[in-house]
């Protein structure tokens, strides 16, 4: 539809925006209940407890190497949320790990300056070995905190051997969601420009 | 990056991760029940699908590599089905005579339980302790502390939590797991506990206890949280404690745990 008045196409473009917006928020929301319920319901089917990938982490992750972070903070947040919801967890303890590694790999990656194509993968990889580890370190000492309330710290706890066979399923797990998921970054428009960003 | 917007950022993050820092060691879970409540019903839908789904693919990929294993199985089978059929003659007669002395005594018949069969949704997705989710809740009377049990005799858990639709079930390998149980053939009592997802160990048993690799353990009915005789699993191994006051267990479970698709809670 067009109008021949320029301010009420204006309108209808800004309607347009609204609508646009609002199903991404929709399809977003819908998103991380599906990957939540995924890693908790579909995954440990496949893989031995300690070894399941952690999808909705490496969702997270891919958002922050590649959108403006104030813009998915909120996601981050929700998708954190969603976790300890359903899973039981203590409320905050999946928020807190999302956002401080999001927080990390978003000023990593702009660092790095790596715009497109096989190297911005690559990137990816090291970001998620990284993530891996720091996520499991912070739920490992949060959960020592809530259950002892005097820390015990062992080498075991960080560098547990599963914690490296975690880290494959998760490079595994990434190589198999990463074109999906730029196709549908790239159509909702979320990614974001390094060099355009935060002139 | 201008250093200014940095900064901005910075403080923000900071200022998140300190209020969800708090949250977390202050862990008010009373006061998110109703948060809790409304996710576990907006979830449950994905939670149920993706359960079934994972739950009939991993069937089949279970088949596929049991293919092998299948004839050293089955005549293990068969030599386990011959040594129970002896078995249940036996057990017939001893039944037969429990109900003479029961008669006798004038007891009640055994109590049967009230069971509640529930589908498991979910399982431990990090490494927060060793449980599973089912897809029954507060609204079908479980209340926390019930016992979870698998085959009509199995222990597997405790409820842990609930919301109106689902329920954490704590497994006997999580590290909070505390469960009163004893050796069937010895009647040596200790406390049963988990080690950290990894197992499940018989402890503070008296040193004047005679344990024995292959006994099987089940729970003693102490502290009145959990009816007698609820089988557990066997054990493996046993020697003295570290502080040698008593001795200790290893109990293999009779169940795998990451296998369960459904189980039942006791309520009475």
């Amino acid at each position: 539809m067009k109008f021949d008045h320029p301010i009420l196409n204006l309108k209808l473009k800004i309607e347009n925006l609204k609508l646009f917006f609002m199903l991404q928020n929709i399809f977003i929301f819908i998103a991380i209940l599906a990957a939540v319920a995924v890693q908790g319901s579909f995954l440990p089917h496949f893989f031995s407890p300690e070894h399941i990938p952690d999808l909705v982490l490496i969702i997270v992750i891919f958002a922050a190497t590649r959108a403006d972070f104030s813009r998915i903070l909120v996601w981050i947040i929700l998708a954190g949320i969603a976790m300890d919801m359903a899973y039981f967890a203590p409320f905050g303890l999946n928020v807190f790990a999302f956002v401080a590694i999001a927080f990390v790999s978003n000023f990593l990656t702009r660092k790095i300056l790596v715009t497109h194509g096989i190297w911005n993968f690559l990137t990816m990889f090291g970001v998620i070995i990284a993530g891996t580890f720091f996520n499991d370190w912070i739920l490992a000492i949060f959960e020592e905190i809530i259950s002892r309330s005097n820390l015990h710290y062992s080498f075991s706890l960080f560098f547990g051997k599963d914690i490296f066979i975690k880290v494959f399923f998760n490079l595994i797990t990434l190589g198999l969601i990463y074109w999906p998921l730029k196709k549908i970054s790239d159509y909702f428009n979320l990614y974001y420009s390094k060099t355009g960003a935060f002139k | 990056m201008p250093k200014k917007i940095f900064l901005k950022q910075l403080f923000k993050v900071a200022f998140i991760l300190t209020i969800f820092a708090v949250l977390i060691v202050w862990n008010p879970r009373s006061l998110f029940s109703p948060f809790r409540e409304i996710f576990a019903r907006t979830n449950y839908a994905f939670q149920k699908i993706f359960s079934t789904i994972g739950g009939n693919t991993g069937g089949f990929f279970d088949f596929l590599s049991s293919i092998s294993s299948l004839k050293d199985e089955n005549a293990d089978l068969l030599k386990e089905n011959n040594s129970l059929v002896s078995q249940l003659t036996l057990l017939r007669e001893e039944k037969k005579e429990n109900e003479i002395l029961r008669k006798q005594l004038e007891l009640s018949p055994k109590n049967k339980f009230n069971l509640e069969n529930a589908f498991v949704i979910g399982q431990d997705p990090q490494r927060l302790g060793s449980w599973i989710i089912i897809d029954k809740g507060s609204s079908s009377g479980i209340t926390v502390g019930m016992p979870v049990i698998v085959s009509d005799g199995i222990l597997v858990g405790k409820i842990e939590e609930t919301s109106g639709i689902s329920s954490k079930v704590s497994l006997l390998t999580n590290s909070t797991s505390i469960v009163n149980a004893a050796d069937l053939n010895s009647e040596a009592r200790g406390i049963l506990r988990g080690e950290y997802g990894l197992g499940i160990l018989l402890d503070l048993v008296s040193q004047e206890d005679i344990l024995s690799n292959g006994d099987d353990v089940i729970t003693s009915g102490l502290g009145g949280d959990m009816p007698r005789g609820l089988f557990i699993g066997k054990i493996q191994e046993f020697g003295v404690s570290s502080d040698k006051l008593f001795q200790q267990a290893v109990v293999i479970p009779r169940v795998k745990y990451s296998d369960l698709r459904m189980v039942s809670v006791i309520k009475n």
